[in-house]
């Protein structure tokens, strides 16, 4: 109010000349900013956006190769081991049939029955490949046990195991996932780490469950899984990227303050049987 | 619709206020209207108000929205009743810089929601920028409408009508773009917060 009468009628006409123009610049200047502002943030989420379904495009097809490479095992498993087996087995029942010396006919019959049970074992090897009865029957503790033990036995490597939180099972689809998820992670440190020992803990905080493997080899950081995670390379990260987000865990690779070991680090939370896909 | 209706209002307030006070000017009865012009600064800020408040999701930002709003209606009621008659610059004044605030507040509040579609595709971004350019180019004029003389006036006045006719056509845009989305089959839109369009 004061400036209103101070103003006299002379200076009215500029006051009102430049202050309209000067408001009308700044409202228009103020709407342009946000159709701007706005057109950029839009370009950016959706620049996020594709590169998030690049990803998952990736991811896929890590996870369609990976159960064609696993087929092409199976098949090659089949035909190459248990077809031979049967061939021979059918073999010596047949010269059985031709051959009428008793002595003959019961070496042939036992020779097949050897062989008959060679290809069961073989079969059964390949059906606890696919599905291991341990974490069927016992769950993860019994069956990374399981797994840890054979590695420590066959004498290349010290391996080692401790659950110290796992009272309570995980659904049976969680269980698989993680196993499959420790199962590539110690393959990728047996293949490539050159490690002496692995060990493994189990940990239970708040909702979440925590899975953390040490080694003294050659490993990744989070940075190169990262890197690898982008790139056409490294199907078996891939693999355990895409299952981690079926059960909406996440994986943390890094060497310790040491500079002596690496750790893999794997956060699941405990999450209703529902959400999770049913085709593991 | 809420929104449109309150526009559709509005503009039929707009139009009879200045119908009416002009046919009183020309009467010669200038207290009667002023007193139609200082009810449609009621009836304007109102509705602006109403409109901006409908659509801010802030609790808090609405509570002090109203709180304004009520000191503002007293202000004018004071004003009314102190003095005669007259153009009330100081309600005007008042009533551009709290819509022009709700205005700025509505669009950043809005520029701070992640979406995919543009906000010139909401019907709400042309009535919000229409209100604002109308306020902010008539600011000055209001503002020193009173100390004016009557000739002077009446040749400034041209700033008011070209600000109305910029504000009426931005409100024109934002009924066609609510045309248009109703016509659009792409449903995707729905999921926006302007759900009442």
């Amino acid at each position: 109010m004061i400036f209103l009468q101070t103003v006299n009628t002379t200076g009215v006409s500029g006051v009102l000349f430049f202050g309209t123009i000067g408001m009308l610049v700044l409202t228009i200047g103020l709407i342009v900013f946000i159709i701007f502002h706005q057109r950029k943030v839009i370009r950016y989420q959706m620049q996020l956006q594709h590169m998030e379904q690049e990803q998952q495009k990736m991811l896929l097809n890590a996870s369609i190769r990976l159960q064609e490479e696993e087929r092409q095992r199976i098949a090659a498993d089949l035909h190459d081991d248990a077809g031979p087996l049967l061939a021979t087995a059918r073999l010596y029942l047949n010269e059985n049939l031709v051959n009428l010396d008793k002595t003959t006919q019961l070496q042939s019959i036992y020779n097949a029955k050897q062989i008959i049970d060679d290809t069961i074992q073989l079969i059964r090897n390949i059906s606890h490949s696919l599905m291991p009865p341990t974490l069927k029957n016992f769950g993860l503790e019994s069956a990374v046990n399981d797994l840890f033990q054979k590695i420590s036995g066959s004498g290349s490597m010290n391996a080692s195991c401790r659950f110290h939180d796992y009272r309570e099972r995980l659904h049976a689809d969680q269980e698989l996932i993680i196993f499959r998820v420790i199962q590539e992670l110690v393959n990728n440190i047996l293949k490539h780490s050159n490690a002496s020992f692995i060990h493994l803990t189990q940990n239970l905080s708040g909702n979440k469950l925590y899975i953390r493997l040490h080694h003294d080899g050659r490993g990744i950081t989070q940075a190169d899984f990262d890197k690898l995670n982008k790139s056409n390379v490294g199907l078996g990260l891939k693999n355990i990227q895409s299952r981690l987000k079926l059960l909406h865990g996440r994986i943390y690779f890094e060497k310790d303050i040491s500079q002596t070991y690496y750790k893999v680090t794997i956060e699941i939370p405990r999450i209703e049987e529902e959400t999770i896909a049913p085709q593991i | 619709m809420k929104s449109f209706f309150i526009i559709t209002s509005y503009s039929i307030a707009s139009f009879a206020s200045d119908q009416i006070s002009g046919w009183l000017f020309v009467i010669d009865r200038s207290s009667a209207a002023y007193s139609v012009q200082n009810a449609f600064t009621l009836i304007e800020y109102s509705l602006f108000a109403l409109l901006i408040y409908l659509e801010i999701h802030n609790k808090r930002v609405k509570k002090i929205v109203l709180f304004l709003s009520f000191s503002f209606y007293c202000t004018c009621i004071y004003n009314y009743i102190s003095s005669p008659p007259h153009f009330d610059s100081l309600n005007v004044t008042l009533e551009s810089i709290l819509i022009i605030a709700y205005c700025i507040y509505f669009f950043f509040e809005q520029i701070n929601i992640p979406r995919i579609t543009f906000i010139y595709a909401f019907p709400q971004f042309w009535i919000t920028a229409g209100i604002l350019i109308y306020l902010a180019s008539t600011f000055f004029l209001f503002m020193q409408a009173d100390s004016l003389t009557r000739e002077a006036r009446r040749g400034y006045w041209i700033i008011a009508i070209l600000s109305q006719i910029i504000r009426n056509v931005l409100f024109i845009i934002a009924f066609l773009t609510k045309k248009h989305k109703e016509n659009s089959l792409d449903k995707f839109d729905n999921q926006s917060i302007y759900t009442e369009f």
